[in-house]
Order: structure tokens, then C-alpha cells, then sequence
């Protein structure tokens, strides 16, 4: 599968999820700054293991810059502009406090965890890929390493309130 | 890998520990699948939190300090219960710890069974005329030992351990009970027609002088030993166990000299039964009418189950052992009836020649008193003429009151729940004496009913 191919079906996956989660004009204008970003900055990456990562990290950053600037817009709660503060280029608060929440609440859960599933955790965290923590929990199979680790995310992703933002 | 499977590397891609085939897979079935898609767009939030290598850090160590807090934790064990190996762990743990509860009461039970002498001695009764010494029965004292002696010969075998302590205090008891048996003597003696009998009657007793303290006996140790018969051994079996019968185990002998925690610990499921049914039981007895409260209240303190023994002694044998066997006929004017209880009461003894109706041997009149006092283990001897079929000795706490048809009934039906026992013992001189314990199972019953057919020449 070469880049354009890659592209194309990426396209029409990108703007079936962001109709999902948004209005589907906004959703379009979404798809389009992905691929916009993809075809200007990222020309040379070609493969389907870079590219569909990358694909996803632009469309997270644009649909959270798309929530600021709904906000700013005041979109939401239809507040003037003038009120609120210049944007920073670095992490606004808001999203260090988001992400300090998220790592708080992510905390909570692992430590609800059972032992499995933390020391899974572990092994991941520590950069093992799943054929070496089959060998570190002593599996012969390694569906048992992707069995434990699907229930181990589902189970954390329940105790992170069923969504991981 | 199917799709359903490729979900599972979705932990994967957040944590960003994928091998290249498996981003490949994965990657190639996001694209076909809109939902694998969206889920991987979803797990890009945990995916970015997990690269920033602070957070990373701050997770990691999380992870273990909760790992090893946990394994302090007692709610660990909880965990460790929970898992499958650790309940197999706990239920066999369980399974064994009541398999050696199990067998220590079985192993138990049997060491108390195979100390008792009810099969032992029915065995020997039967087998051989002069019944050789059993070796299960070191606990088991003779026949003619007082009780005491008996139960402190059965501690000191239980209880090894505490022998010079009960050994000690059973001594004292005997003594005691000795100069009680003397003071009873003096208080209530025999009849003259069997003070006037007692030089020139045998003695049955197979004990020893040095065993028998109390004056009476020693008065008959001097008469020559011979051999005593019990009238119809073969129709009643050793154990006897008519209805009523708590438990095969329980001995008549045993009960008779009162071996109350033994009797109580086998009684316990009876005790409880008949706890039930015991306000009904008193509704009825007050409809009745009878004034057997402040009785009731009596034997209600009364734990020891009521109890005779009695044998048949021949006279004529003097100085030869009589190998006659228990269903030899027993010869006119030279029987006796021996009959001793374990607790005090009174006792009255009938005679039934088939002709007849039942009439009072003893006591010699029927007028007052119609009953004899009769002290506990202390012997009894009361001449029989052999024209009787059979004997009747009915015994009891309360006197007798004059005899009605009521008692005639009350005679044929009260030997249910009477355990009956036979036993044989080699005297000193080689006599051979055959008794019969009676002994009613319900402590709660004040009146013994035993019936005694006499086989004819």
C-alpha cells in the first residue's frame, strides 16, 4: 500500500470519526487540516506503521485546538472575546490541569488493579514489548499476554470512568 | 489474527510497545475497520500521557510502590483467596484438618468400645464355662469389685498420666464408701426368716475378703463359695436392647455402676429428643392427675438411671465348681435370689407359677409394708421355691403402694428401655458366677421391672 493509498482510505476513516464527535461541516474542515498537515510537513513519511500513528497524533492536536478555538469563540458559552486572555504558546493551563487530572485519575486506577494487570502494566510502561513479557510471566502462548492485556485495559479504562481524556 | 484479535493489541499501541508485525497488522485492520479506527483515535489520549517520560516515570513507580504496599496489606491474603490455586490451597487445608478431627473421634470411640467388656464378656459366657481371662478388658474390673475400684481401675487406664492422683482418691472413695455401706447395714437390717438363713446360705460373691469391707459380706465369706447360675441366660441377650435403646454401645454393667459421664455423653441426642416432648409429657401427666410432682422434681435431680443386678445361687455344691450350664434346671428348696441395686429404693418380688395370678414373695405379707428397703449395693438374698415359671422383681425410688390390676399391667410392659446385661467372673476359690445387670436407660424412670423365667426340671 503506497502513501497516496494510505492517504485516501485515511481520509475517509478521519472524517467518519470526527462526525462521530463533531458536527460533520466541522468534521470535514477537520479531515482536511489532518491531511493538509500530513501532505505539507510529513512528505516524506511513506510507511503505513509511521504514517497512520501520525495520523492520529494530528488529528488529537487539531481537534483540540478546534475545542479551544470553539471556545474562544465563545461557541460554548458565548463569551466576549475581549475577556478572555491572550493564548500562550506553551501548555495553557487549562490543559496542565487536564493533564494533571488525567494522570491523578490514572493513578487511582491502576492502583485498583490486580496484581496481573499492574505488573502487565509494568512490564509495558518499562518499554517490554508483548513477546518479552510472554517470556517474563512465564506463558507459552502469547494470546494469554494479549487476553490478559485486553482485559486489564478494559478493566482500567472502567475504572478511569469509561473514557481515558 | 482476526480482527476481534487485533483489539487486543490495542495496549500495545498506547504504550507504545508493539513489535513491527504488530503495528503492521494492526495499522492495515485499523484502516479497514472504522471501529478498530476510532478505538485507536480514543487510545491516542493514553497514548500521549504514556509518552511524556515524566508521567511515565510517575506511573511506573506507582505501580510498584502499590505492588509492594499490597503485598504488606492484609487484603492480600484476600487476594491470594481469591485466586484459584489459594482457594485449592485453603479447602485442602480444610478437608484434612477435618479428616484428622474425623479420625481422632473415630480413633477414640474405638479405644472406648474395646474398653468396654459387653462383647468381651458375653463372648465368654457362652463359649466357655470358665471363661479365661480377656485381654481387652484391663480397664474392666471384676464382677465383684465395689464400683469404685472399677471406675478407678477405668481412670487410671484412660489416664495414664494422673494415676498416683486417682489411684489415691478412688482408695479414699472405697473407704468411704465401706463405712457407709456398714452405717446402712446397721440401719436397715435384713429380714430374720434371711438373717436366720444367711450362716448356712453359700455366698455368690466372687470377691475377695480384702474387697469386701462391710460386715454383712464378711459374714458370708465364711460360708463356702459355690456356684451361682443365672436362671435363663440364653434367652436374653448380653446385651439386650429392647426398644428404646439409645445406642449398641451402652453397656448395662457400665450404667449399673455409674458411669454417668459416659452414659451422659450417649444419651445426649436422647436428652434432646425427649426435651421436646417434655411439656407435653407434663400437660399430660397433670390431666392425669397424678401427683407425681414433687417425684418428678426428685428424679428430674437424678442423673444415675436406675439399676439391679441379680443371679440365681445353688445350693449343695460346696467345694465343686459347677459346670452346669445356664439352662440346667434349677433343683427345689436350694435357690436363692441375689439382687442388689445401685441406688436406694425399695423392691418387692413376685412369683407366677402359671396357675395362678402373680403373687408377693417378698415381702412375706402383702399387708404393710408391701415393699423392702433396699440399699444401694448392698446384697440382697431372697429364698426361691422352684414351682414358680417366673420370677418377677420389680424395684423402685418410692414404695409400693398396695398392689392393684394397674401393677399387674404396669409388670408386663415396663421392661421397655431396659438395658440387661450378663456377666461372668471366676471367684477366688474357682467359683463361677454368672449376674444379670438391668439398668433402665432413662434416668427419669423411678421404677425397674424385671422378669425372670425359671427353667423347670
Amino acid at each position: 500500500m503506497d502513501r497516496e493509498q494510505i492517504l485516501t482510505t485515511l481520509r475517509e476513516r478521519i472524517l467518519a470519526f470526527a462526525t462521530s464527535r463533531v458536527s460533520r461541516d466541522r468534521a470535514e474542515d477537520l479531515t482536511q487540516d489532518v491531511l493538509t498537515v500530513l501532505h505539507d510537513k510529513y512528505p516524506t513519511v511513506r510507511e503505513l506503521t509511521e504514517l497512520v500513528p501520525l495520523a492520529f497524533q494530528v488529528l488529537r492536536y487539531k481537534m483540540l485546538d478546534a475545542h479551544r478555538k470553539a471556545l474562544r469563540r465563545g461557541e460554548y458559552n458565548q463569551e466576549s472575546i475581549e475577556e478572555l486572555p491572550l493564548a500562550d504558546t506553551g501548555n495553557d493551563p487549562v490543559t496542565q490541569l487536564d493533564q494533571k487530572q488525567r494522570v491523578d485519575r490514572l493513578l487511582a486506577a491502576i492502583a485498583q488493579l490486580g496484581e496481573r494487570c499492574r505488573e502487565l502494566f509494568r512490564w509495558k510502561l518499562e518499554g517490554k514489548s508483548f513477546p518479552e513479557i510472554q517470556k517474563l510471566m512465564n506463558q507459552t502462548s502469547i494470546n494469554t499476554i494479549y487476553t490478559w492485556d485486553l482485559r486489564c485495559r478494559k478493566q482500567l479504562l472502567a475504572f478511569m470512568g469509561g473514557s481515558w481524556k | 489474527m482476526s480482527e476481534h484479535d487485533l483489539e487486543k493489541l490495542l495496549g500495545g499501541f498506547a504504550a507504545d510497545t508493539l513489535t513491527p508485525a504488530e503495528k503492521q497488522q494492526l495499522y492495515s485492520a485499523a484502516l479497514q475497520d472504522q471501529e478498530l479506527f476510532n478505538s485507536l483515535a480514543d487510545e491516542q489520549a493514553l497514548k500521549e500521557l504514556l509518552a511524556d517520560p515524566v508521567v511515565r516515570r510517575r506511573l511506573l513507580h506507582a505501580v510498584q510502590e502499590t505492588g509492594s504496599t499490597i503485598d504488606r496489606d492484609p487484603a492480600s491474603w484476600l487476594n491470594w483467596f481469591r485466586r484459584p490455586a489459594g482457594l485449592a490451597w485453603a479447602g485442602g487445608l480444610a478437608a484434612a484438618v477435618f479428616a484428622v478431627v474425623l479420625g481422632t473421634n473415630v480413633y477414640r470411640e474405638s479405644l472406648r468400645q474395646a474398653g468396654r467388656s459387653v462383647a468381651i464378656e458375653e463372648e465368654s459366657a457362652r463359649t466357655a464355662p470358665t471363661p479365661a481371662p480377656s485381654e481387652p478388658q484391663p480397664a474392666s474390673p471384676p464382677i465383684g469389685e465395689p464400683r469404685l475400684k472399677a471406675q478407678a481401675n477405668r481412670k487410671l487406664a484412660d489416664a495414664p498420666g494422673k494415676e498416683a492422683h486417682t489411684a489415691k482418691k478412688a482408695k479414699q472413695e472405697t473407704e468411704m464408701t465401706a463405712k457407709s455401706n456398714e452405717g446402712h447395714a446397721t440401719t436397715y437390717p435384713e429380714p430374720d426368716v434371711l438373717r436366720e438363713r444367711s450362716p448356712s446360705t453359700p455366698r455368690i460373691f466372687a470377691q475377695s475378703k480384702e474387697d469386701v469391707p462391710d460386715s454383712a459380706d464378711q459374714e458370708r465369706a465364711s460360708v463356702p463359695l459355690t456356684s451361682a447360675l443365672v436362671p435363663a441366660p440364653a434367652n436374653i441377650p448380653a446385651t439386650a436392647a429392647p426398644t428404646g435403646q439409645v445406642g449398641s454401645a451402652l453397656s448395662a454393667r457400665s450404667l449399673f455402676y455409674g458411669d454417668t459421664e459416659e452414659f451422659t455423653s450417649e444419651l445426649m441426642i436422647a436428652e434432646q429428643e425427649r426435651s421436646r416432648s417434655a411439656k407435653q409429657f407434663e400437660r399430660l401427666e397433670q390431666k392425669k392427675g397424678l401427683s407425681r410432682a414433687s417425684q418428678t422434681g426428685n428424679l428430674a435431680g437424678s442423673t444415675k438411671p436406675l439399676g439391679i443386678r441379680y443371679s440365681l445361687v445353688i445350693h449343695g455344691m460346696e467345694g465343686t465348681h459347677d459346670e452346669r450350664d445356664a439352662r440346667a434346671p434349677i433343683q427345689a428348696d436350694s435357690t436363692d435370689l441375689m439382687i442388689e441395686a445401685n441406688q436406694d429404693g425399695f423392691f418387692q418380688v413376685w412369683g407366677d407359677d402359671g396357675a395362678l395370678q402373680p403373687h408377693l414373695l417378698f415381702p412375706l405379707t402383702e399387708q404393710d409394708p408391701v415393699s423392702s428397703r433396699l440399699i444401694a449395693y448392698q446384697l440382697r438374698r431372697i429364698p426361691i421355691l422352684a414351682v414358680y415359671h417366673t420370677i418377677t422383681i420389680r424395684f423402685s425410688r418410692m414404695p409400693f403402694g398396695t398392689f392393684s390390676s394397674k401393677d399387674l399391667v404396669e409388670m408386663n410392659r415396663s421392661q421397655l428401655g431396659q438395658l440387661q446385661e450378663s456377666s461372668t467372673a471366676t471367684g477366688a476359690s474357682g467359683s463361677q458366677e454368672l449376674a444379670i445387670y438391668v439398668v433402665n436407660q432413662d434416668p427419669s424412670v423411678g421404677m425397674l421391672v424385671v422378669r425372670i423365667p425359671i427353667h423347670q426340671p
